[in-house]
């Protein structure tokens, strides 16, 4: 049996020619070899941003983690009269006055029930800051930017404009929403 | 305008906000507190002309003007004077002026502020003691008075 040595190692290089040699099954691996060696390998990190992953009632949705300061356990919530009716109060954080929204209320969409898992995200998105009620926190991703659906077309009422995609995640659509949006049509909305 | 009595004054004596071991020498704010209900109301003490007996049961009541039920208890009428007129309102006792330090005054937030449906709600006051904390909210009639 006989292998043919190609040209290639005679004549130390493979190229295209008109009459170019086989090549060797070890001037390949000998030709890959150099390539490895004078080609590193760069990592590239795919893009990610970070998400907060919440429920209204049965309906998940999302903030980008650069929207939530902070996470809190329901503190005590004080009346302020001359609220409308999506403001519950003013909480106090280390000093700091911060209103609280029920977001739910914002969202036109029905919460679910006072319980424990209650949670009032600190947000801060543009120039505007507030604390915003929501049923329960569930989780806080990493996801790639290709991650992120386009939102739907036939959204309702008040969540068109807010919501700026969708969130594959656990079999759910969560969708993902804008807090400077939010924030500022419920400002603008007049006394 | 000063008091004949001052309720309750231990829970006021703490103005060691900064924790240094004396009364705090920053600038302060002099407020009349009263209470309606649950709410404890601040209006700046310079606004009160004077304290006088509760003799008239028609006169406006804190409440009211701020959209709240009607609360039980023993009443005082506060007397509000300005460039504008006079005012007397109905307040809920007890009755007690206060010297807060400029720390402890917070304006509204922003979307509180913006959204606001009822007047002379002009800022809040935080006292961190007794925990967990108490808020009052501060009154000022501006120019209706």
């Amino acid at each position: 049996m006989g292998t043919e040595r190609g040209g290639a190692d005679d004549q130390g290089e493979a190229g295209p020619g008109p009459a170019a040699p086989a090549a060797t099954l070890d001037a390949i691996l000998e030709q890959r070899g150099r390539v490895g060696s004078d080609s590193p390998i760069v990592a590239v990190d795919a893009v990610t941003a970070q998400w907060v992953l919440f429920h209204l009632g049965e309906r998940p949705f999302a903030f980008p983690g650069r929207q939530v300061v902070e996470i809190l356990r329901t503190p005590p919530i004080h009346f302020v009269p001359g609220c409308p009716p999506a403001l519950e109060g003013v909480i106090e954080v280390r000093g700091t006055i911060w209103s609280v929204l029920r977001l739910a209320d914002l969202l036109d969409t029905p919460a679910g029930a006072v319980t424990r898992r209650n949670a009032i995200l600190l947000g801060r998105a543009a120039d505007l800051a507030s604390g915003l009620r929501v049923d329960a926190v569930d989780d806080v991703l990493d996801l790639a930017a290709n991650a992120i659906l386009a939102p739907p077309a036939d959204l309702a009422g008040r969540l068109q404009g807010v919501v700026i995609g969708v969130l594959p995640h656990r079999g759910d659509a969560v969708l993902a929403l804008d807090m400077a949006v939010l924030l500022r049509a419920w400002r603008d909305a007049g006394p | 305008m000063q008091f004949g009595v001052r309720e309750d004054p231990g829970r006021y004596a703490n103005l060691d906000y900064d924790n240094d071991n004396d009364n705090d020498n920053d600038a302060t704010v002099e407020l009349v507190l009263c209470r309606w209900g649950a709410l404890e109301l601040g209006l700046p003490a310079g606004r009160v002309a004077a304290l006088e007996a509760d003799l008239d049961p028609a006169a406006p009541t804190i409440g009211a003007l701020l959209g709240l039920p009607a609360a039980p208890g023993g009443m005082r009428v506060l007397r509000l004077a300005g460039p504008g007129a006079v005012v007397r309102i109905r307040v809920q006792a007890p009755v007690t002026q206060v010297r807060l330090p400029a720390a402890a005054i917070h304006a509204l937030p922003p979307l509180l502020a913006a959204r606001l449906r009822r007047p002379w709600v002009r800022a809040l006051a935080w006292r961190p003691q007794p925990a967990p904390g108490a808020l009052v909210v501060i009154l000022d009639p501006g120019d209706s008075v």
